[in-house]
């Protein structure tokens, strides 16, 4: 194995991995520990293949644990509607995993300023906002096409599915962006 | 329109990346950290639990592992049994040379062993070209375990300390040279003691006068003076090789020289043809082959010797 490529490939990509992460689950710690986690696996079983596979690879291990977050996130969700009555009215027992700290402070940041023109923080927070709520699909869609610059194939591998669902992803995440974020066209 | 918004949604996300906390940088790195060293830990180990996972692998390295012990169980059985003859023969022969009426240099001397020859008529095929032809070879094989499983025998149950009064007894004069001898060495002079209350109490004076002496001789020697003695000492009654070492003793230095240079001769003449030094060659080990001797003007004393210089 070549740690010195493969200490290279995770620098140049770990930021990156991280807004994926941050996007898809709206927690910092919760994106570390997905990255980390990432980070991990690829380098224990994929860190004799080519590094060419690497990005690929990465990305598919990226995704596969945001979904398991998801999952994971889906049944705690279902058990605790069980007992909703139990939990106090405005308290929600979810809130934690939802404090994106980054998202909420650039929220706020924008609702202060709700008449001045858009600061780049302001554009930075718009678009977390509007990325975060695509659906997870064509979130994880649009970013690795047109953030992680994957091709069509590449990113049918990293999201286990076909290329005719990522074109079908990539084309609804577009639509609703552009509607969501007006505020970018020219 | 669609090819905007993907610039500029990744020009935002690069600048949000770039601006990353503190915190997240540091996290980051440390878990990059830990992902390399996993992998490096990894790689450093053989592939050994991917290749025996499957139980059938297991069972199948087992049975050839087992399969290959038992061939070396059976390889080593085999040969202790034929060291240990080894030994029996060789501490035999040990204890009738440390309690022979000759001293051992009579058997080193080619001279002698030619004018005992001569005057009893023997044919020339007896002590000298016997040993040529590699008689007496099987002192040989008293090395190989040693040297294959060096240590591999618990020497310390062969520990000075361990003997019994009689060994001991037997071995005094021996007794600051035991640690340094190999425990093979040790079995033999245990045979010897063991065997040492069978002697006359002239015998064991002289057998334990000549013990210092004799394992202070080079091995050479010692294998070489074995050989020869074991070669003559049936045929030639002890009474006749002492009358025959006096006459010797008596002889001029030109006559002794004569009868070295004879000696020589006879070496040579019995010496191994091209074909036969050629199978002689492809014996397994050099250590198990008796050289032909040098000349004996330059070595008289041990003119026959060996090349093989281990302790024995």
């Amino acid at each position: 194995m070549n740690s010195k490529a493969l200490d290279h490939f995770l620098v140049a990509t770990e930021r990156r991995a991280f807004r994926i992460a941050m996007i898809g689950v709206k927690n910092e710690e919760t994106a570390l520990d997905i990255v980390q986690l990432a980070m991990m696996r690829l380098a224990e079983k994929y860190g004799h293949h080519d590094p060419t596979e690497w990005p690929m690879l990465f990305q598919r291990i990226l995704q596969n644990a945001i979904l398991d977050h998801h999952r994971r996130l889906k049944v705690r969700r279902a058990w605790l509607s069980l007992f909703s009555e139990l939990v106090p009215a405005g308290q929600d027992p979810e809130s934690s995993d939802y404090s994106d700290t980054l998202l909420i402070d650039i929220a706020d940041e924008a609702h202060r300023e709700p008449e001045a023109r858009m600061s780049q923080r302001q554009v930075q927070a718009e678009l977390n906002a509007a990325i975060g709520d695509l659906p997870l699909r064509q979130q994880q869609a649009f970013l690795l096409r047109y953030w992680e610059g994957l091709d069509i194939t590449q990113t049918a591998l990293a999201m286990g599915c076909s290329e005719g669902s990522v074109k079908t992803h990539c084309s609804r995440a577009m639509k609703k962006l552009s509607e969501t974020l007006s505020f970018l066209k020219p | 329109m669609d090819d905007d918004l993907i610039y500029k949604t990744r020009q935002v996300l690069e600048q949000s990346g770039a601006n990353l906390p503190p915190r997240v940088t540091a996290s980051l790195a440390a878990a990059r950290q830990k992902a390399l060293n996993a992998a490096q830990l990894k790689a450093g180990q053989p592939h050994l639990r991917k290749r025996f996972s499957s139980p059938t692998a297991i069972w199948g390295v087992g049975l050839t592992f087992a399969s290959f012990i038992g061939v070396l169980i059976a390889l080593n059985g085999a040969q202790r049994t034929s060291l240990d003859l080894d030994i029996g023969r060789i501490a035999a022969i040990d204890q009738k040379m440390i309690v022979d009426r000759l001293p051992v240099q009579a058997y080193l001397d080619p001279g002698f062993l030619v004018f005992q020859e001569e005057g009893l008529g023997q044919p020339a095929s007896t002590s000298v070209t016997s040993l040529v032809n590699g008689a007496s070879i099987a002192i040989r094989e008293f090395w190989s375990l040693d040297q294959l499983f060096p240590g591999a025998k618990n020497s310390q149950t062969l520990a000075w300390a361990k003997l019994t009064n009689n060994q001991r007894e037997a071995l005094a004069p021996l007794e600051s040279l035991w640690t340094t001898f190999e425990p093979t060495r040790k079995k033999k002079w245990l045979k010897i003691a063991d065997r040492f209350h069978l002697l006359t109490p002239n015998e064991q004076v002289r057998a334990q006068e000549r013990m210092q002496e004799w394992v202070s001789m080079p091995a050479s020697d010692r294998q070489q003076a074995r050989a020869i003695f074991d070669s003559v000492v049936e045929a030639v009654p002890e009474e006749v090789r002492i009358m025959k070492w006096n006459e010797y003793q008596k002889l001029s230095p030109a006559e002794r020289a004569r009868l070295v240079e004879l000696a020589a001769q006879k070496i040579a003449d019995a010496s191994p043809t091209p074909e036969q030094k050629e199978i002689a060659d492809a014996s397994p080990t050099p250590d198990q082959k008796v050289s032909p001797p040098g000349p004996a003007q330059t070595r008289p004393r041990s003119a026959l010797s060996a090349t093989s210089d281990k302790p024995f």
